[in-house]
Parts: structure tokens; sequence; C-alpha cells
């Protein structure tokens, strides 16, 4: 098995309350995002503050569609990678891969900070606490799945544009072998990131005033 | 059971006058906790109280908010991560606390009666049981943020009040003295 | 023993050894000798042991009674006696388990540092920044004595107005009128800064303002979003139009800017702001022309269509309405001939809508169309705006007897506000009331006698109202002015007290929407934090000092239980409605109305009882029988501002959070790429954005989401930022809003500014 968020972002709504949900779960420090929504086509595409890269070397294949300015959106928090970077590196095994999920988890009571996990995430899914000296990063509410509930996000989207799916499963195979659909942002990349996305469209039939 | 010498008295002393301070709920109590620090400062009660509200009460965002949270956890929220492990502190000291849930447990007026009751144990009456724990408290916790929030409220109170200096100061030179002091024996 | 961290710590964790660390505590006497102070000795030794999962919190259930259209139904997790998260209700199918992003960030919201914790006065006058803690018996009795010694002065208690609106919703909130009502006729801010000239549009028509379920629209075959921005402002409605969409409806935006949910639609049409009235009216020629219109429902259900009709054929130029709204003619036909094919098919109209100075012309001219169609008293149809139809509670707390001897106003009376307001049949006197929308100079002026003490309680007036400079002069002239609220905000600043007001958290309550069919019970989740205590309690304190001081002077109970009260508000009819028999069925989860459709029997609370294309209503009040085209207000600056709500805050609550600001830090002004270019504005840029009013310093974005010729700020208050976007803001009415709701609306997407980069 190997679980895995798949994206809608055609009726995503952009409007954050699955990163919100995430926040009111584990209560995450000021200025750290577990999950966070970007927007399509906005500079800040390439920059998570909460990481120790200044800019993500994956996403520069970002899409380069002609999208309107907070419109169109793509909620990422980790990808939970089949071949996961932050689990290669971590020197303490902080950093887990269930081999029954395939979620990629953090255990911070393990964890001695020395930012490996931080730096090898292509994706800035490991996200450095300053003040803890720690890592810190989704794993996929573990904890509430085990107790028979969804994750934080996917219960609270109000529209079900985010979904957990199991790439494994036959029943997923269109999204599991283009990887990842829709959106370039992590073409060849090592690690096998699991998040499938589904691309958003302009409405077919659009009017503006004509100009003056 | 142990005598108390005079010079422990004074330490409770100064120990509660701050607490007093602390957990003031009006001008007169807080008149009152200010006076027995022997400062010579002369200044109203209602001056007191406005200064020492613009500091650390509000109803607009105080200079320095007396919560651990703030200064542990996150600079907004109180109620959080930092003020539960001192309320299992209390539990582990065996204290009860009527405002549970109602005045966060890491407000400093509480921090600085449980440090206080844990010290009258040892020196008033000698229990040197709890040592343990109050010395824990006091270096694995109110070090870690009463230095940060001194600091912060200095800065503004040295060329804005005297009186709100006076009180840092004196909280600061009791953190001096207790942490460098070593317990008493048994 | 000596110090170890460790040792300590693995007592702190470890449950076991600190149970038996304490019995040893409790064996040696410790626990009996401790001195005065806030801690005591605990000697019943509990040791909580840790589990996680959803087991170890206590659940309670809440709702979020902000001025919203989705009035989520909240589960609330509490451990210890703290708020630890919170989820929307999976019961609702409305909610379905989420809030939304403001709804998430709760937990800090009731643990910021930054609410309001004690009861405060503030000593060197309004503004000064100096306060005093008093206890709530002083605040009460200053209160009081000013009240008192104003109607021994006056001969009457017109000198106390009550500014109060949407800030909690709550059922129980309408306590605060009544405790107003308790101490005899006052002056209050009547009306509503938000809907009003709608509510008179559909009260003319319909004689109500009622729409169907919102769930229903999944069966809609067509759906146009009229001026609405459900993506951004009821994002859990929009499952229902995806749902149509998927099912093969067409969803059509109209709007000036392209909103969120336009980006999501099948069709986007930019429309000139305040020329949608004249739409509808071209489009209604239209399919009658097409002899698509609905004759058989016309004829048995309205009123006044023929003079209609006549008017259409006489007045309405297809041409025009092409060259005055700014869209072809053909896309005009099309989007109007394919709605009246379509079975059935609805229209959402938007709240900004109305807020034009020909607002309440442009409600109904657009529910003239849908009737035209034929979709009016249809599933899934209907021309949908909002509704008060499972508001059927006793407003207990409201309905409070004058004191005996009250002396009030005798100028005209008119219901006021959102809910009917208690009034007393036998009296001759009225309360006194104030344009709420144009609160600044109607505190200023008003006269025999001036208003002296100001009760501000749900609102952040400084945030909300218009002609902000007039509010400081309003403010300073009063002798007192108490403001209740939960956040020091700039209405707090400008006050004499301020009563620190629990959370929904911290009080029982009840609460319904104007949009959806859900009712969910509001329970008290945790104690209340510092001293802060509902509205509820306030009034009850109030009252008890009062009488105190002079018996009989205030009819308000004087001791509450937010419980007690909470449950006198439900009656057989709610029970009815919702299908239950106790109020405490609501524990399980909240429950939803019993399905109806509105105006399916052809019944309308109209005069004539059909739907009134002509109203004389309409003609006695606002000078026109029929909906007709009224031209918007003339620019007076270069630029048309549109400040709609912004997702990230209900008015001036939420973005005021950290947690929001990391979501959303700042706020921009958005430009059209072409105005921005010709005032050599770039992205990023600091721009002043400045007008008759005031002026606003903000960062600039371009988009064309936003049309040439206009631009559009949202509405928000920053915890560390002095924008404000009301500091544009004249106070122009709106069209309508006096018939129903007490005095006009404000028209206040008819601003004009300019700017300037900085």
């Amino acid at each position: 098995m190997q679980k895995a968020f798949l994206v809608d972002g055609s009726i995503c709504l952009g409007c954050n309350t699955c990163a919100m949900a995430c926040k009111n779960q584990y209560h995450q420090d000021k200025g750290i995002l577990w999950r966070k929504v970007r927007e399509i086509g906005a500079e800040e595409y390439h920059i998570d503050n909460n990481n120790i890269l200044p800019t993500l070397v994956s996403y520069q294949k970002a899409p380069t569609a002609e999208m309107p300015m907070e419109r169109f959106y793509f909620s990422l928090a980790c990808n939970h990678c089949e071949n996961p970077a932050c689990v290669a590196i971590c020197p303490v095994g902080a950093h887990t891969k269930d081999p029954e999920t395939g979620i990629c988890k953090h255990d911070q009571t393990i964890c001695i900070g020395c930012g490996g996990c931080v730096k090898a995430c292509p994706f800035g899914a490991s996200k450095f606490n300053e003040k803890m000296g720690q890592a810190e990063k989704c794993s996929m509410c573990w904890e509430r799945q085990a107790d028979g509930k969804t994750t934080a996000c996917v219960q609270s989207c109000p529209v079900g544009a985010i979904a957990i799916i199991d790439l494994h499963d036959p029943k997923y195979k269109e999204y599991a072998n283009a990887s990842p659909i829709g959106i370039d942002y992590a073409i060849n990349a090592e690690t096998k990131p699991t998040t499938r996305f589904i691309h958003p469209s302009m409405p077919k039939e659009v009017y503006r005033l004509p100009k003056g | 059971m142990q005598t108390i010498q005079p010079q422990d008295r004074s330490r409770l002393d100064e120990l509660k006058h701050l607490r007093d301070i602390f957990n003031a709920q009006n001008s007169k109590e807080l008149k009152i906790a200010f006076g027995a620090l022997h400062s010579c400062l002369e200044i109203s009660e209602e001056d007191l109280e406005v200064q020492f509200n613009r500091y650390f009460v509000g109803p607009m965002e105080p200079i320095a908010d007396p919560f651990a949270s703030i200064y542990i956890d996150d600079p907004d929220v109180v109620m959080s991560k930092s003020t539960l492990h001192v309320r299992e502190l209390y539990e582990t000291m065996g204290f009860t606390n009527p405002l549970k849930n109602i005045i966060p447990d890491d407000h400093l007026g509480v921090e600085l009666d449980a440090y206080y009751q844990l010290l009258y144990l040892e020196e008033a009456k000698g229990i040197t049981y709890l040592s343990d724990l109050r010395h824990y408290f006091l270096h694995e916790h109110l070090s870690l943020w009463v230095p940060r929030f001194i600091a912060r409220a200095l800065e503004h109170s040295e060329h804005d009040s005297k009186a709100m200096t006076f009180i840092l100061l004196q909280l600061k030179s009791l953190l001096i003295r207790e942490t460098t002091t070593q317990g008493v024996t048994a | 023993m000596s110090y170890s961290k460790e040792n300590v710590e693995s007592i702190v964790n470890n449950g076991l050894s600190r149970r038996s660390f304490l019995k040893g505590l409790a064996a040696s006497g410790v626990l009996s000798s401790f001195p005065g102070g806030i801690l005591q000795a605990n000697e019943d030794l509990n040791t909580k042991i840790p589990y996680l999962g959803e087991k170890s919190y206590k659940t309670f259930r809440n709702a979020c009674p902000r001025n919203c259209y989705d009035t989520c139904s909240i589960k609330t997790y509490v451990k210890d006696g703290v708020m630890q998260f919170i989820e929307g209700a999976t019961e609702s199918t409305y909610t379905r388990g989420g809030c939304c992003v403001k709804g998430n960030s709760y937990v800090k919201r009731v643990y910021s540092a930054r609410r309001l914790k004690f009861p405060m006065m503030q000593v060197g006058g309004k503004g000064s920044g100096n306060w005093k803690r008093i206890s709530w018996d002083q605040a009460m009795d200053i209160i009081a004595k000013k009240l008192l010694e104003m109607k021994k002065e006056d001969g009457t208690l017109l000198g106390a107005a009550l500014t109060k609106y949407s800030g909690n919703f709550g059922i129980t909130h309408y306590g605060i009128e009544g405790m107003f009502n308790s101490i005899g006729y006052t002056t209050r801010l009547a009306g509503t800064p938000c809907w009003p000239a709608g509510i008179d549009a559909q009260n003319l028509d319909m004689g109500d303002m009622w729409c169907n379920d919102p769930e229903e629209m999944k069966d809609s075959k067509f759906i146009i979003l009229w001026g609405v921005n459900p993506a951004s402002n009821s994002i859990h409605s929009m499952k229902y139009i995806y749902e149509a969409k998927k099912k093969g409806a067409k969803v059509v935006v109209i709007d000036p800017v392209f909103t969120e949910a336009a980006s999501k639609a099948s069709q986007y049409i930019q429309i000139k702001a305040g020329t949608d009235g004249l739409l509808a009216l071209g489009m209604a020629k239209i399919i009658i022309d097409a002899n698509l219109h609905d004759q058989k429902w016309l004829d048995a259900n309205s009123k006044g269509y023929k003079e209609y009709k006549a008017y259409l054929d006489k007045e309405i130029k297809l041409d025009n309405v092409s060259k005055i709204t700014g869209i072809p003619l053909a896309m005009i036909k099309e989007l109007a001939l394919s709605f009246a094919k379509a079975k059935p098919a609805t229209i959402w109209m938007g709240y900004g809508m109305q807020r034009h100075t020909n607002g309440g012309s442009m409600i109904r001219a657009i529910d003239a169309f849908v009737a035209v169609s034929g979709n009016i008293g249809k599933y899934a149809g209907g021309a949908r705006y909002g509704h008060l139809n499972t508001w059927g509670f006793n407003y207990a707390a409201l309905s409070m007897p004058k004191p005996e001897g009250s002396v009030g106003y005798t100028g005209p009376e008119g219901a006021k506000g959102d809910v009917a307001q208690g009034k007393d049949a036998k009296s001759n006197y009225t309360d006194r009331f104030l344009n709420i929308n144009k609160t600044a100079r109607e505190l200023i002026n008003a006269k025999e006698p001036k208003v002296r003490l100001l009760w501000v309680a749900c609102k952040n007036v400084f945030a909300q109202d218009f002609d902000r400079n007039q509010l400081i002069r309003a403010f300073q002239q009063l002798d007192l002015v108490v403001v209740a609220d939960q956040f020091f905000n700039e209405t707090a600043k400008w006050a004499d007290i301020v009563l620190p007001v629990a959370t929904q958290f911290e009080e029982y309550d009840v609460n319904v929407s104007y949009w959806h069919y859900w009712l969910t019970l509001n329970e008290q989740a945790i104690k209340p934090l510092f001293e802060v205590k509902s509205d509820l309690e306030i009034a009850a304190m109030l009252s008890k000092r009062m009488n105190q001081l002079q018996a009989g002077s205030c009819t308000f109970p004087q001791s509450v239980d937010t419980k007690a009260m909470m449950v006198k508000e439900f009656n057989p009819g709610i029970y009815e409605q919702f299908g239950i028999k106790s109020w405490e069925e609501l524990k399980n989860g909240p429950v939803k109305a019993k399905a109806v459709i509105p105006y399916a029997d052809g019944k309308f609370k109209t005069p004539s009882g059909k739907f009134e294309f002509y109203s004389d209503k309409a003609l006695e009040l606002f000078g026109s029988a029929l909906p007709t085209y009224l031209e918007v207000r003339k620019p007076y600056d270069k630029f048309r501002m549109t400040s709609p709500h912004s997702r990230w805050s209900l008015h001036s609550q939420f973005q005021n959070l950290e947690w929001m600001e990391d979501v959303h830090p700042e706020p921009y002004v958005y430009i059209n790429p072409d105005d921005a270019e010709a005032k050599m504005v770039k992205e990023g840029d600091t721009v002043a954005v400045f007008n008759k009013q005031g002026l606003l310093r903000v960062k600039a974005k371009l988009t064309d989401n936003v049309q040439a010729g206009t631009v559009l700020m949202y509405e928000q208050w920053y915890n560390n930022n002095i924008y404000n976007v009301n500091e544009l803001i004249d106070d122009t009415s709106s069209d309508m809003g006096a018939f129903k709701t007490g005095a006009p609306g404000v028209a206040l997407h008819d601003t004009f500014v300019n700017f300037r980069k900085l």
C-alpha cells in the first residue's frame, strides 16, 4: 500500500481551510505550515520561508500557464515519497516509512535537529523549527487514521478537493502511472513523490469588458 | 523544626511582595505590595496602576505579557504547551490551583506563588522534600522565560517608568539570587 | 535528595512514580502546611494518564456565531479544561465535518493573549491609553449611576444609546437589546449596514425574505451566481454548485470582479458595477418576447405583470442594455434564453450588489426576472438572497417589559433591525431610532435629549462604520462610552469602560443560519477565562445594581445562567419545524428543518397575497411601484473602489490572529494593469489610495481580476496595521432598507478614489 494525497486543483478554492485545519490539530508555531496552499503562477510559488533553502529546486518547472492572480491553487504537504530522502538521511531514525501504509512519519521525540531532512527534501516538506531546534512535518495524521478518522486536511476541505488514495491500488492506476499528473512540480524527482494533482483550468467562457 | 533565619525571612518576604504585585487586582493591592518592597519612590496609586497595566495587563497589547507561553511557545497565545507543562508541575508539587483554566497556570503571579510556597516549605518549615522540584522549576522553567520577560519590559521602562524599572530590577535580582543560591541543607 | 533534571522529568512524565511521589508528600504532612496564596495543597492524588485518540477528549457542541452564510456546526475537543482543537460537525450535511480557515483558528482566538481580560476604565480620557482595573461591581455601579442620573435629569433614558450588530448572531445575544428594553425607552442605532436594501426589495416583491435550501442547488439545471462569491464567503455551498455542474448544469457568474467563484464557473460575465438591474430587466424582456415566460404561473401568482411588461416594452431598449452594462447583446440573449429553458433554474444574489445607491431596485429587477421565468416556488429554483425562516425563537431575553412609568420618544415607529424588537402595544412611546449607517453624524446631531451614554456590543464601530473622522468627534462628546468586546480594537481605544466578553466556547447559546436550514446547540466547553462574562451575565449584573440603587428601575433578571436562558428560546414551533422533542436532542448533533419550498403554495405575504411586480408599498416608500432601472451614483473621483469581504476575516474578526498572518499577512490594493501602467505603479509598490474622506497606504497587486477603472480592497482589521478600508467610505445611503430594517443601507460600493505611487 502507498497512501497518497490526491489534490483536485480544478475544484480547490484556495481557501486555506486545509492548512489551518492542520494548525488547529497540531498547533504549529507561528510561521510554520506543514500544509501550504500555493498559488499557481505566483512568484511565491518558489519560496517557502520555513525552509532552509531559499528556493525549492524541484519547483523550477513551475507551470508557465497564464493564470489569473489568486484564483488557482494547489495544496501541498509532505509528499510521502516512495523513496523518501528524509528517511535515507536521518541519522537517528526519526523519519520512518511505514511499511504497511507507506506514510512517511516523523517522530519529534527522537529528532536531534541536525537539519539533514530539511536540506534533503526537494519539496520543503520538513520544516525546521528554530525555537525547538528540531525538524517537523506532516505525518499524514497517522494517529487520527489509526483512530478511524481521516486526516485533518481531508476532513475539513469544504469541497472534497483532497483525498487519500492508495497508489498501489489498481483502481487508481491512472494516477500511479502518470507521475505526477498535471503539474510539473516534481518531474523525475528521485524520491518518487506520491502526491497527485488534477490541474485546474479557466472557465470555458470568460467575458471581460472591453478596454476604455 | 528549624527556626527561620532573618535573612531567609527577607528572601521570602521579597518573593511574596513581588508575587503580590503581579497578582494585584486593583490599585490599592498593587500599592501596598509595591510599598512593601521598600521603594523610596513617590507615586500615586493611580499612576502606579496605569503604568503597571500598560506594561503587564492591558487592555491594549502590554509591553511584556506576564505569561511563560508568550516567551516559550507563541508570542500571542496563552494556555499552550508550556502552560500545560507548568500545570503538570503544580500537580506533581501537590498544588491545586483554584484558578485553573481561568488564569493560565504560567502567569507570573501564579508561578511566583508556586515558587514562594516551595521555598516557604523549605525555609520556614524545614521540609526539604520538594527542593528538587523547586530547583527544577527555577532552572528549567522560570529561568527560561522570566529573564526575557524582564529584558523586554526593562528596555522600555528604563527611560519611561521608574516604578516599573524598580519592580523589574527587584525581580531580576531575586532571580539572580535564587539561581545562584544553593538549596538549604536538610 | 539533590536536584536532577532527569529525575524530576521522569517523575513528571511517569504517572506511577508521580503517584508514589505524591503519596510520600501526603504521608509527610507537607500538603497541609502551605501558607496563603493562590495555590493550595492538593490532597486527592489524582494523576492523569496520558492517552491519545478520540476518547481522551471531552467533546462539546458549538456553533460559529459570526455573520456568515455558513454558520458552521462545530465539535470542540477539550482536554483537562483546555480547548485542543475543533472540527466541523459531521452530522450536518451542510458543514460536513469541516469549518473554514477562520473557524479552524478558533483555538488561538479563544486563547489569544490579546483578548480583553478584565473590566477596565480609561482614566486619562478617551484615547489616552491610561487604564485602570475595576471590578465588575464597580463597572456596573458607574454605569447604573450614570443611567439613573440621566433619567432624573432628562426625564427619560433616551440619552442612552445602544449600537449592536453582527459580532455574535447567537440567539441569546438579543439579550443585549433586552437589557436596553428593560431600562426604559432608549436610543438605538437601528438598521443594518449589511443587507437592508435587498431585504426591502424581497419583501416588496414577495412579502418576505425567504430562500430555498442551498443544498437543493445540487439539482438545479442552471445557476446564476449574481454578485455573490461563495468560493470565498460561503465555501460550504460550493459543493452543491459543483455537484450541479457535474450533472450538466451551467453555472454563470455575473460580477464586476473575476471572483474566486467565477474562476470555478462554466461562464463568467463581467458587468459594469451598478447596472445589474438593467441587465435583469433586459433579460426579462428577451424571454417574454421569445414567449418563454411562465404565463400560467404569472396569471395565478402575480400582481402587476401587465404593468411590468408595459414598462419593459416601453422603456427597456436592448441596445441600451448592452451599451450600459457593457455586455454584448448576443451574450445577454443567450444567457436569458438558456436560463428560461432550463428548469429548475435559480439565481443567488449577493449582498454586495445592493450596496449601491440603486441596490434595492436591482434586487427587485432580478426577483422579477426569476418570477417571469417561472422559477419562484420551485424545488432547486428560486431568487435566493437569504432568510430568517428558521429564526422563530422566543427572544426571551429580548422581550423585557419597560419599567413602570417609563417615558420615551413619540416620533414615528417601525420595525427595526433584522429581528423584530420588543414592542409595547399599550404605550404611546417608542425608542428613538438613529440610522446605524450614519452613526457618527446621528450621534452628534441627536438632540432633546442629546446622547450621553453609548453602549457598544457585538460591534467594532471604528472598523465597520463610515465617516471615521466624525466618529472620533462623536465619541469624544459622549459622557460615557461602554465597549463590551473580546479584543482591544480601535473602538475600545475610544471607550471609557471596556468589558471583557466571553467567546461562544465559554457560554451556552443556540444558532441558526440566514442561509442554510440547520439548527445547532452551542454548549459551554470551557470555563470563562480571566474575568470575561457573557453579554447576558453583564445585563443581569447591571440590572442587579440598578435595582439596588432604585428598585424597579430595570426589569432584566438580576441573575442569569446562560444555559437556562438558552433553554427559554425554544418553543413548540421550533421543535415542530426541526422535528425534535427537546433541545437536549441537539447534544447529539445539529438538526435540519423539515423540507419546505418557499412560496410553492403560491402564498405570498404581500398585501395582495401574490408576487408583486407592481407594489403600492414600493410606490409609497420609494417612488416606484415597478422594478425599474435606476441609475447608480455618479462618480466623484477617478476610480470606483469596491471593498468586498475577505475570506481571511469576518468583518473585523479573525484577521488579527497570528495564525491568520501565516496564511495571509498583509492587505493589498488590487489594481487593473492598465490603470497601474497609467499611474506608473508596479507590482508590490506602496501606493496611496485617497479621496475626500481619507487616505490609505497599501501595497499594490496588479490583476485583471478587477476591471479597468476599479480598484479593490478587502474590508479587514489587522492587529498591527492601521489599514481600514472604511476610512475611504462616506455614509451615502442605498435606495432601500428603511421599510423593514428601520434605516436605508449604505452604498459602500459606490465609493470613488484616486491613487498614486508613493
